[in-house]
């Protein structure tokens, strides 16, 4: 998982160490905390492409 | 399962709205805490031809109240004096220093926040009703006790969750009415072995979630996920040895004296309580308190100075008035090193109410004090109370 340090501050975290403001780190276990956000990685999923893609299928299925 | 104490952790944030839980983000290192619900409750004896006195017990009013005790470094002690007096206007910029001057007015409310191993809880519209500043191996610590208007931490299922596509939980009304107060969106959920993020606070009882597959039976036990805490660059706790006292007819000649070694008046234990005597408001429509009001502040200075001449014993003969300025100055701000982090506390008006000089066998003999801070009628006012620290106004 990746989570950014969202604040305006570095911020310490056990297990970790120093998260700089504005930097991402990667880590095994969930950060349960709002000074950082859980960064998604953009996939044909969550992004709504694959809906696209299975339309286009769809009507070229229709040709 | 975690039974250590040292995992625990204190975060703090100021309410907009007081009672309103906001989602702490400043973690600050704890000493002890020994925050209690206190649900006043009392044994059920109503006669109804039983052979056993009691067979229930009856709520009664509620409070959530106890003892904070932190170090005072900095940072993290203009939360402890923003919950017992008011912030005025900060000043001054990043490089130098912010100036926070504390008045005599009502302080913000803070969602505060524990975790306790097996659960989090987190106290809601939390206000300090008397700060303790002291030193302990030379550090100064601040005790504060507190008092809340609601707690959240374990709650129980209402309604009973059916598997795929749940998107509320129903909370249980057992604890009370409004089960949901302390809860904010963002938090996390752990039923059973299950999680659930609040997407919003429906009402009194439900919250919706992220849909979720979750399947339980009612009266299962919820609890608040506790945070992983962060930390910032900690700076170190204001220290004896750093500080100045200076003792005057007024509050110019007190200020002036604590201003160099010289003139400054060495003591060997010092300790201020500083008491907003507050009320909390009774029930109305709930069982919590609805809000805390502050009545007259009060204060009180012990302190101890070895005995260099009678003249404090002539203070304390004659009720007479003196002005007392401490000043602790801590870590450097400017890279220039021309700014550092300080604290001063302004008394205009003190008067002795013990001043004992004990003899002790090959004990030095002291002026051990306990001094009253007054309201000073010539200055119109009684105290003074600035912070220089690494923090902007906006995070208090």
């Amino acid at each position: 998982m990746n989570y950014k340090n969202i604040t305006k501050k570095d911020l310490y975290l056990n297990e970790i160490g120093l998260v700089k403001a504005g930097e991402t780190v990667k880590t095994k276990d969930e950060i349960n905390n709002p000074n950082f956000e859980l960064i998604v990685a953009k996939t044909p999923e969550n992004t709504g492409e694959n809906k696209e893609v299975e339309t286009l299928k769809a009507n070229d299925n229709n040709k | 399962m975690n039974y250590f104490s040292d995992q625990g952790y204190l975060a703090v944030i100021p309410e907009g709205t007081p009672g309103t839980a906001v989602i702490p983000t400043n973690f600050v290192p704890l000493i002890s805490e020994s925050i209690k619900t206190i649900q006043n409750l009392s044994t059920d004896k109503r006669m109804k031809g039983r052979t056993w006195g009691a067979n229930d017990l009856l709520k009664g009013a509620r409070t959530q109240e106890g003892e904070i005790a932190v170090e005072a470094d900095p940072d993290n002690l203009g939360h402890f004096l923003n919950m017992l007096i008011k912030l005025g206007s900060t000043t001054g910029d990043a490089t130098d220093g912010y100036t926070h001057p504390f008045l005599q007015g009502d302080p913000d409310s803070y969602t505060v926040e524990f975790n306790r191993g097996a659960y989090a809880i987190r106290v809601v519209g939390v206000q300090a009703s008397e700060l303790r500043l002291e030193f302990q191996d030379n550090r100064m610590v601040v005790k504060s006790q507190i008092q809340g208007l609601g707690q959240f931490s374990v709650a129980t299922l209402g309604v009973a969750l059916t598997g795929a596509g749940m998107t509320s939980i129903v909370l249980d009304d057992k604890y009370d009415r409004e089960p949901t107060k302390g809860l904010a969106v963002g938090d996390k959920l752990v039923i059973g072995t299950d999680e659930a993020t609040i997407t919003a606070i429906t009402d009194d009882v439900t919250v919706a979630i992220t849909s979720a597959s979750l399947t339980y039976s009612t009266g299962e036990e919820i609890h608040l996920k506790a945070q992983t805490p962060s930390y910032t660059g900690l700076r170190k706790a204001f220290n004896l040895g750093n500080m100045l006292i200076g003792l005057g007819a007024d509050e110019a000649s007190a200020t002036s004296n604590a201003g160099a070694i010289a003139t400054a008046t060495p003591v060997h234990d010092f300790a201020i309580v500083l008491n907003r005597n507050i009320l909390t408001i009774p029930r109305s429509g709930r069982l919590d308190p609805v809000a805390i009001k502050r009545q007259m502040l009060e204060g009180q200075i012990e302190m101890k100075q070895l005995l260099e001449n009678a003249d404090q014993r002539q203070k304390f003969l004659d009720i007479g008035k003196q002005a007392l300025t401490l000043i602790v100055k801590g870590e450097h701000i400017n890279p220039d090193f021309s700014t550092f982090e300080q604290m001063t506390f302004k008394f205009h008006n003190v008067k002795l109410m013990e001043n004992s000089n004990n003899l002790e066998i090959g004990q030095y003999i002291v002026d051990d004090q306990k001094l009253e801070v007054l309201y000073d009628e010539t200055d119109g006012l009684a105290i003074a109370i600035s912070l220089v620290n690494k923090t902007a106004g906006g995070d208090y």
